[in-house]
Order: structure tokens, then C-alpha cells, then sequence
């Protein structure tokens, strides 16, 4: 009866007038970005991170959440109209999404789209409400030990669901660590790779190097790929939204699949709602009665893959509440988003912030509600941003991350730093490398280091002490599972073959 | 016989192999400590290491297993962009919030290719304004707005 109570106590927080505003202001300017072709969630959260820390923190977390929905609804909203994928897991929702929308029938690819999301994000809070008071009380039995495992077993998640290769994810990771690590040293008070430069003795900032290495890199590629003139707009084609009945009925059961799949999924870190989206999709395939319509406007095949993303997206919330791990991503950016609000994600903020935990957690289902209303009706106005040359919208969006970067503490320093973010970007994505695993490791780095070297204070120095505690060593036991797994050439085909798909 | 067969993974190596380097020298009059009382570079150099070793690893793959050649890179674009937003940075706290949005904006619109001055004059105005009245005055930010 508990999580009655408080799931009670979360609906009157996140009902409260202020968070309303806060959770629509970000559904609706997620919206607003993710709609906009080429630019995902996680550069959409990076540039309105900003706007969040002048709320108090109940109230940011809650517009960050929206603003990622609202990305991610913007995205699949863009990719069935402009077959324009925003990110990764809107790929799929371009294959059958866009051709129903030739078909004329994008109106109702759109409502099932939303429909569909708006199911999953329902089952997907309740999963996350029941889920995560077990597994604070688990993780609150956790030592420093036993976390530094956890987070070793998050990272190795990460390199196994990673794209590409996986030698140059763990490289990434690494590189993030060594960021997070450069500053001052709390316990000995040495300046670390400051180079002395008195800037740098307080650390580099998550904020500037995650919107220059999202922001700004994705910008410069964005106009280096030149705009697609000509595309086809099917805007005008939108005419009506309802799905028929036949739709529904076949949607239906792919949505529940969908949610599923999605919410397992979503939990595990890695590019998790992609992934999702995508093992959702071939097993629609792989179930129909007849696979070949796919690709040619099956609604199963939007279907199923929005509801997955949109339940993992869900669900990746579930270790970052709980552990403070991030799973992807975006959870990186909403845990810099905590800790600029002076709180220390982890265990305890379902116990010392119970309002604030369990408002961001109701508000979740609110955001998607939101979405659903407030965006069907007003596609048309959605759908009118991509007729606004890009040569107006990116120095706008620019101008919108250096305001931005600047105001956290009026330091020119920082606007500078993304400046140089924006370059070490380019270069990564130029050399192939996924920038997600890079800005994972910043985020855990001081917190590995932290307990790495409390967990040897207590032992004496032994190393021991990760095997010798049962919780530790099953996690890295895990990890080591992950690895022997993904080097067997058999698995690494089927992994390529997933992301090929 | 030894060929560049990845030449994009070959660089990233390299890239990889220099960060940890760099790294490793920057580190050299920090404290080791041991591993019960780790000093300032303990972790910082297992890590440095940890580089090194990736970017070995991915280089000598470069060697063996053919890749992607080495992308073009914008150079034009990409001075645009960041020198934009470094030129931001440099004059925000003396000249103020309007003007710095300005340049910003007059430096990166070159990025585009079909960027035109009648157009970009009144925009980069139009845009500095909004910022002016939506940071500085919606916001209540506290920052300097104009130069005097």
C-alpha cells in the first residue's frame, strides 16, 4: 500500500499548477526542437538544459522529462512526414511510418504513432513505480565496492550495446573518465592535468562539453551535409487523423508487444530506446502473417517500434532514479541536471526527496498525456517548422547555447569550453566515434574514482574486496559474462545484423 | 605487408594513443600513492594507460581489417562555427549581451550556403533583440545587456 501512497503523494506534486506549466512548457519546446530534422533528444536536452536551472528542482527534472518526450514525439513526427530520422530510434518509424504517408495515409500513422506511445508510456510508469522501491532498498545496501561494480557493469552494458566497434566505445569511455577527473583532486587538493590554468582547477563542466559535443558538432555535420532541398513535404497530405478500425486492430497487439519489449529493454544501458525500437521491429516482421508488406506502409511497423522506444525511454529512467546510473545518454544530461541543482543522484533521493521523486515519476505519465492532446490537433503548426530555412534556425539555436552556457555562471570560460567541445565533437565524429559512451563515462568518472578508492581504503589496499562481497562480485561476474558474450563472433554477427536491420 | 586498411580507425588510434599520452606527461610530477592511499594520479594514469592501450589496439585493427577511408572535414564550416561562439565568449562581459548575439550570429550565418547580407543584417538584429528581451528582460538574467 506504499506505492499507493505514494503515487499519491506524486500526483499532488506533479498536478500542482506550477508543474503543469513546467511539464507542458517542456513537452511543448521539445516539441518545438526535436521536430526540427537531424537534431535528436539528446542535442534538444543539451540546449534547454539552461532554461531549467532557474526552476527549483522538482520543477526542472519534470520540464527536462517533457522536453525529452516531447524530442522524441517531435521525431517520429518529422520522420514519417520528411523521412528525416531525428535519432536513432526513429530510423524504423521512417521505413513504414513514410510510406503510409505517401499512401496518404500519414494522418493515421501519426495517431498510432501517438497512440501507441502514449500506451507504452502509461505501462511503462506503472513498471517504474513498482520497480524502483526494491531496488533503492537493495542499492542502499550498497558500499563503495559494490557500486564501483555497478558502475563497471553499467559501462560494459554500454560497450556491448554500442554501435561500431566496440574497442573504440571503451577508448570513449575512458576518454570521459580522464575528462572528469581533470581539476582539482578533493582528497589531496592536487591540481590534476590543469596545465595551470586556473580556469580548469575547478573541473570541466558537463554542460559545455556535452552541447558542444552534441550541439555544436551536429551542427557543423548538418551543414557540412548541405540541406536536402527538394525533399518531399507531405505536410499538406495531412488530412484526417483517425485511424480506421482496421488499423487498430492490427496496431493493437504490436503496441503491447512493443511496450514489452521496450520496457526490458529500456533498463539496460546502452543506445537502449534504438535498440528497442528496433528488436520491436524485426520481431513484427518476423511474426507476420505475410513480411513482405513491410517497408510498404504496414502500420504494425510503426506501431510496435513507437511504443518500444517510447517504453524504454520510460523505463531508462528506472537505474538513474534509483542508482543514479545513467543508462544513455540523455539520463547523463538529467543526472549534470541534478547535480547543478544540488542533488546527489542515487538511492537516496527516493528517501530524503519523496516529492520529488515520485512527482517526476507521475509527471512522466502527464508529459505523455499532454502530448497527446496538445499535439494532434496542432501537427499543422509542427509540421510548418521545417519550412523555415536553416540558415535562420541553427545561429538561433547557437545563439540559444551560448545564452545559455553563459548564464550558468556568467563565465565567458564555459561558452569557450564549447566552443572547444564543438571542435573535439567534429573530430570524434570524423574518426567514427559515438560520442554517447564518451559523455557516460564523464558523468560516472569522479563517482567511479570516489569509490574505487574508498572501497580500497577499507580494505587496505586489497582488491579482494570486489569478489569477496557476494553483491560485487555477481555484478562483475555479470560484466565479465557481457564480455565473454560479445566476443563470440557468433553473437558479434547477430549484433551487427540488429543495428544493420 | 603492413598497409593502412582502416585508415578512419587508424587515426582515431592515433588520436586515442596521443590523448593518453598527453595525459601520461602532464601527470608526470603528480603522486602515484598506493593502492590503499591513492595519490593524486593513481586513477588518472591506470586510466592514461587504459587510453594508450585502446588506441594501440585500434590501430594495429586498422592495419589488418579494411574500413572507411577518412572523411573530408569542413574546415570552413567548423572555424565559422566555434570561432563564432569563441568570439561570443571574448566580448559577452564588455560589450554586452546585444551586441555579442549580433556577431554570433552575422559569424555562424556564413556557415550557410545561401546566406545573403540583406537577409542576415535584419535577422541578426531581429534575433539580438529577442535575446535582449527575452534573457535580459522576460528572465530577469543578470547579465550586461549593452555596452555602456
Amino acid at each position: 500500500m506504499d506505492l499507493i501512497s505514494n503515487l499519491s503523494l506524486g500526483i499532488s506534486v506533479a498536478f500542482s499548477l506550477d508543474n503543469l506549466l513546467y511539464c507542458l512548457i517542456g513537452a511543448l519546446l521539445g516539441t518545438l526542437i526535436g521536430v526540427l530534422p537531424g537534431v535528436g533528444p539528446v542535442a534538444t536536452i543539451a540546449m534547454l538544459l539552461p532554461i531549467t536551472f532557474t526552476l527549483p528542482p522538482t520543477g526542472a527534472l519534470i520540464m527536462l522529462a517533457g522536453i525529452y518526450y516531447g524530442a522524441q514525439y517531435g521525431g517520429s513526427t518529422t520522420a514519417i512526414l520528411v523521412n528525416i530520422p531525428g535519432e536513432g530510434s526513429s530510423i524504423v518509424t521512417c521505413l513504414d511510418g513514410h510510406a503510409m504517408a505517401r499512401q496518404g495515409r500519414a494522418g493515421p500513422a501519426l495517431a498510432i504513432a501517438a497512440l501507441g506511445s502514449f500506451f507504452a508510456g502509461c505501462v511503462a510508469t506503472i513498471i517504474v513505480a513498482v520497480v524502483s522501491a526494491p531496488l533503492v532498498a537493495l542499492a542502499k545496501a550498497f558500499g563503495p565496492a559494490e557500486y564501483f561494480s555497478l558502475m563497471i557493469l553499467g559501462l560494459v552494458l554500454t560497450v556491448v550495446l554500442a554501435r561500431g566497434s566496440p574497442v573504440k566505445a571503451i577508448a570513449m569511455i575512458l576518454f570521459g573518465v580522464l575528462l572528469s577527473l581533470v581539476g582539482t583532486d578533493i582528497h589531496t587538493g592536487a591540481e590534476r592535468l590543469t596545465f595551470g590554468q586556473r580556469w580548469l582547477s575547478g573541473g570541466l563542466d558537463f554542460v559545455p562539453l556535452a552541447m558542444g559535443v552534441f550541439g555544436l558538432a551536429e551542427i557543423i555535420s548538418n551543414l557540412e551535409k548541405g540541406q536536402a532541398k527538394g525533399q518531399e513535404r507531405l505536410a499538406d497530405k495531412v488530412t484526417g487523423l483517425m485511424p480506421t478500425w482496421a488499423d487498430i486492430k492490427a496496431s493493437f497487439p504490436a503496441v503491447l508487444r512493443g511496450t514489452g519489449l521496450g520496457s526490458v529493454l529500456g533498463v539496460l544501458p546502452g543506445a537502449s530506446s534504438m535498440i528497442a525500437s528496433f528488436a520491436s521491429y524485426t520481431l513484427e516482421k518476423k511474426i507476420a502473417k505475410d513480411p513482405s508488406r513491410f517497408g510498404k506502409g504496414a502500420i504494425e511497423g510503426v506501431a510496435g517500434p513507437e511504443s518500444a522506444n517510447n517504453a524504454g525511454a520510460q523505463t531508462s529512467f528506472i537505474p538513474m532514479l534509483t542508482l543514479g546510473i545513467p543508462s544513455n545518454s540523455v539520463m547523463a544530461l538529467m543526472i549534470g541536471a541534478m547535480m547543478v541543482q544540488g542533488i546527489m543522484p542515487g538511492p537516496m533521493v527516493m528517501e530524503k526527496q519523496p516529492a520529488l521523486f515520485w512527482g517526476v515519476v507521475v509527471s512522466m505519465w502527464v508529459g505523455n498525456a499532454m502530448l497527446v492532446i496538445i499535439n494532434l490537433p496542432l501537427i499543422g503548426i509542427w509540421v510548418r517548422l521545417l519550412d523555415v530555412p536553416y540558415r535562420y534556425l541553427f545561429p538561433s539555436i547557437l545563439l540559444l547555447c551560448a545564452i545559455g552556457v553563459y548564464s550558468l555562471n556568467n563565465e565567458p570560460t564555459q561558452v569557450m569550453m564549447t566552443a572547444g567541445a564543438g571542435v573535439l565533437g567534429y573530430l570524434l565524429l570524423k574518426l567514427g566515434c559515438e560520442p554517447a559512451p564518451l559523455l557516460l563515462g564523464f558523468v560516472l568518472g569522479d563517482m567511479m574514482e570516489e569509490n574505487l578508492r574508498r572501497a580500497m581504503q577499507m580494505s587496505r589496499g586489497d582488491p579482494s574486496i570486489f569478489v569477496t562481497s557476494p553483491v560485487s562480485a555477481i555484478l562483475l561476474a555479470a560484466a565479465v559474462v557481457m564480455i565473454v558474450v560479445m566476443v563470440l563472433p557468433s553473437v558479434m554477427r547477430g549484433r551487427e545484423k540488429l543495428v544493420e536491420d | 605487408m603492413l598497409r593502412i586498411r582502416n585508415p578512419q580507425d587508424f587515426a582515431a588510434g592515433l588520436f586515442f594513443l596521443c590523448v593518453g599520452a598527453f595525459a601520461l606527461y602532464g601527470m608526470k610530477d603528480l603522486r602515484l600513492g598506493t593502492a590503499m592511499r591513492m595519490g593524486p594520479a593513481y586513477i588518472p594514469t591506470l586510466v592514461a594507460w587504459g587510453i594508450v592501450a585502446c588506441g594501440l589496439i585500434i590501430a594495429a585493427r586498422a592495419l589488418m581489417v579494411a574500413g572507411p577511408a577518412l572523411e573530408k572535414w569542413a574546415v570552413g564550416k567548423l572555424l565559422l562555427i566555434c570561432g563564432g561562439t569563441l568570439l561570443f565568449a571574448l566580448i559577452i562581459r564588455d560589450l554586452g549581451l546585444f551586441l555579442a548575439s549580433v556577431v554570433l550570429v552575422a559569424v555562424v550565418s556564413f556557415g550557410a550556403p545561401d546566406v545573403k547580407w540583406r537577409h542576415t543584417i535584419p535577422f541578426c538584429l531581429a534575433i539580438a533583440g529577442a535575446a535582449v528581451g527575452l534573457f535580459g528582460g522576460l528572465l530577469g538574467l543578470s547579465m550586461r545587456l549593452w555596452p555602456w
